[in-house]
């Protein structure tokens, strides 16, 4: 039994791309870590993670389009999404919860915001 | 208007005497002492325009040299004819007077040229077509007195002689209309409009009347006046006003009417000779045919021109909201773009002040304080860029629900304690009960915090920054007042622009954008605010949000 919840994270900004993972690897979390939404994609398909922070402007691939792509597949319908976005107009909020993602945190972000989300999405109380 | 701004001391002493002496050359038996009192009113006047030319330097280009000369030309025709009277003579016509008085009209009227084409003017052709026209409408209406009564009996140089006073009168008046057509208005100008209107009508009158006329006769009146009141257009110094003003050059509605006023005559005239019965020559219906075409084609003029500014008007427009679009555009991208940077700057200074890297000691912990709230300032600035472009494009979304302004204000007076009391200004809040207001609670405290802080930051140190809150009748009522160093009264109507800041802001840091969002989200709650300020002394906002329940406490 694996205790330890596999996260993946998708951001083209290689120093926020490591801070996420930075931060989530420090909770005891499994990091993957994609570069762009193809990559994300197919690694929530191969490794199935147990909840998905996702940049929203990415190429290949945003991070709406894979949060979409995610809930039409059936084996992943369910998997939590955390959109992660530079936009944040309150249109922008709307779009990315109207393509299924669990929660939306704009950046920038404190670490401390982030553990708290992600432990909310994992439905466990703050580690 | 005050009379001092309507006439200048010494124009209005001249004019009363001018009054005054006016009166009483009536008074007066006729005779010789009229006839030279007379004499001396011409000459006082030319001598009080002499008076003011030489004495206060009035410049070449006001023409007052040949106001004066003009003026002297036709004193020294009365002169002429008062000394026959005094010799007892009958004055023979045509006269050295006649020489007099015909010089007299192209002098004044070269005064006016002067004053109307002076240095710095550029060639305007339409208005002399427009004074042309202004002129022939005027002559139209007087074409009887002027030609048909002068044309009487005589050798042909007498009839020339005649002929040349209705002349001099459309020359003086065709160069006044020059003036006039395209004029800067003052009182002088209106002064010396007035002076040559009496002089022709003074003419005009005399040469309907001129078998009965005597000297002493009322039509005096108007040429008196004339000289009393073209001298006191010189000696009200704001004729020197006039001088490199520029022109108009545009179809003004001024000179539309007075357009309009020639046709309309032209044509009237001969309707009010068909409705008297009156025969009207053919040479004056073929003159009003031809000035009414005119005045009608320069109409076809002034409306293509009005045509086409309105055009460059409407393009200049389209072309600023593209500009204002593509700055909008910017600024979201801009903010978008910067916010990603920020968010690891942000991220990894929050890790390294943790401990995530290791200890720090106490200077590296004050360096990373100061690193980190820079950072909070370069995204509060990135956030207020967001929101005002996010306004231009009325994209704000309120989260409207019922808040206590009241609260809010106690809270913003305290986040802004600490940088007043570094600052040493004394920091006081006054609010009552709570004041609710059907509002978006982020916005409110936006605009609080930034009409707070703003005090502060333009308080210099002992001064005081008093916030109150009140439920008013309008709503809630909220009012930011400082000791501060107030706003100049020329900056005030663009102190809610965004990137405004006022000439005396200093070395106080901002980027112009604060009032913008406070006014912003007044706007967008359907709110009032407002300014009032005294340079150096300083500045209250007043502020109104619509209240949440007016029949509160009826309940």
């Amino acid at each position: 039994v694996n205790h330890k919840p596999l996260v993946l994270v998708a951001d083209d900004d290689p120093d926020i791309l490591e801070l996420v993972s930075y931060i989530l690897g420090g909770e005891g979390y499994e990091i993957v870590a994609a570069r762009d939404g193809a990559q994300a994609l197919d690694l929530a398909r191969a490794r199935r993670p147990q909840l998905a922070v996702l940049d929203v402007s990415m190429p290949n691939l945003d991070g709406l389009e894979v949060t979409r792509l995610l809930r039409a597949d059936a084996e992943l319908a369910s998997l939590p999404v955390i959109l992660l976005t530079a936009r944040v107009a309150p249109s922008d909020e709307e779009q990315g919860l109207q393509a299924g993602a669990t929660d939306y945190l704009p950046k920038p972000f404190k670490p401390k915001e982030l553990r708290e989300r992600v432990a909310a999405a994992l439905g466990l109380n703050s580690p | 208007v005050p009379l001092k701004k309507l006439l200048e001391r010494d124009a209005a002493l001249l004019l009363a005497a001018g009054t005054i002496a006016v009166g009483v050359y009536f008074a007066l038996p006729s005779g010789l002492w009229q006839a030279w009192w007379y004499v001396g009113i011409g000459v006082a006047s030319t001598a009080a325009l002499v008076a003011a030319g030489l004495g206060r330097w009035l410049p070449f280009e006001t023409g007052w040299i040949f106001f004066a000369l003009g003026l002297a030309f036709f004193v020294a025709g009365d002169a002429v004819g008062s000394i026959y009277q005094s010799t007892g003579g009958e004055i023979p016509f045509p006269s050295v007077a006649d020489l007099f008085y015909l010089l007299g009209y192209p002098i004044l009227a070269a005064g006016a040229l002067v004053l109307a084409l002076g240095r710095g003017q550029a060639r305007d052709a339409r208005a002399w077509l427009d004074a042309v026209a202004v002129t022939a409408g005027v002559a139209t209406v007087i074409w009887g007195p002027l030609f048909e009564t002068y044309s009487g009996q005589g050798s042909l140089f007498d009839k020339l002689v005649l002929f040349a006073y209705p002349v001099g009168d459309l020359v003086l008046l065709a160069a006044l209309a020059r003036l006039v057509v395209a004029s800067v208005w003052n009182v002088p100008v209106l002064l010396l409009v007035a002076g040559v209107v009496l002089q022709l009508v003074g003419d005009t009158i005399y040469g309907a009347n001129e078998a009965t006329y005597q000297l002493g006769d009322w039509v005096d009146v108007t040429w008196l006046a004339s000289y009393v009141v073209l001298a006191a257009a010189f000696v009200d110094r704001r004729i020197v006003d006039l001088v490199g003003k520029r022109r108009e050059r545009r179809l003004t509605w001024w000179r539309f009417g007075l357009l309009a006023a020639s046709g309309l005559a032209a044509l009237g005239v001969v309707v009010f000779d068909a409705a008297t019965h009156r025969t009207t020559s053919t040479a004056q219906v073929v003159f009003d045919s031809f000035l009414v075409l005119a005045i009608l084609s320069r109409f076809g003029d002034l409306f293509r021109s009005l045509e086409r500014s309105r055009a460059a008007q409407h393009a200049a427009f389209v072309e600023m909201e593209q500009v204002n679009r593509l700055k909008d555009e910017l600024i979201t991208v801009v903010s978008h773009d910067l916010r990603t940077p920020l968010t690891s700057i942000i991220g990894y200074l929050d890790l390294l002040r943790a401990g995530d890297a290791g200890d720090l000691n106490q200077r590296q912990l004050q360096f990373l304080d100061i690193v980190e709230r820079n950072s909070e300032k370069l995204l509060r600035l990135v956030n207020d860029l967001l929101f005002i472009a996010r306004v231009e494009e009325k994209r704000v979304a309120l989260d409207l629900r019922e808040v206590d302004v009241a609260e809010l204000a106690s809270h913003a007076v305290e986040a802004a304690r600490a940088s007043a009391q570094q600052n040493g200004i004394e920091l006081h809040a006054s609010v009552g009960g709570p004041a609710r207001a059907v509002a978006d609670r982020e916005r409110i405290e936006d605009l609080l915090d930034n009409l707070v802080s703003n005090a502060v930051k333009f308080t210099p140190g002992g001064g005081r920054v008093d916030v109150r809150v009140a439920r008013g009748r309008d709503g809630v009522e909220l009012d930011v007042a400082d000791t501060g160093i107030g706003i100049p009264r020329d900056d005030q109507q663009h102190l809610f622009e965004r990137f405004f800041r006022s000439s005396n802001s200093g070395n106080v840091q901002g980027a112009g954008l604060g009032l913008a969002i406070v006014k912003a989200i007044v706007d967008a709650h359907g709110g009032r605010i407002a300014v009032e300020s005294a340079e150096g002394r300083g500045t209250t906002f007043h502020v109104v949000l619509p209240a949440a329940e007016r029949t509160e406490a009826a309940a």
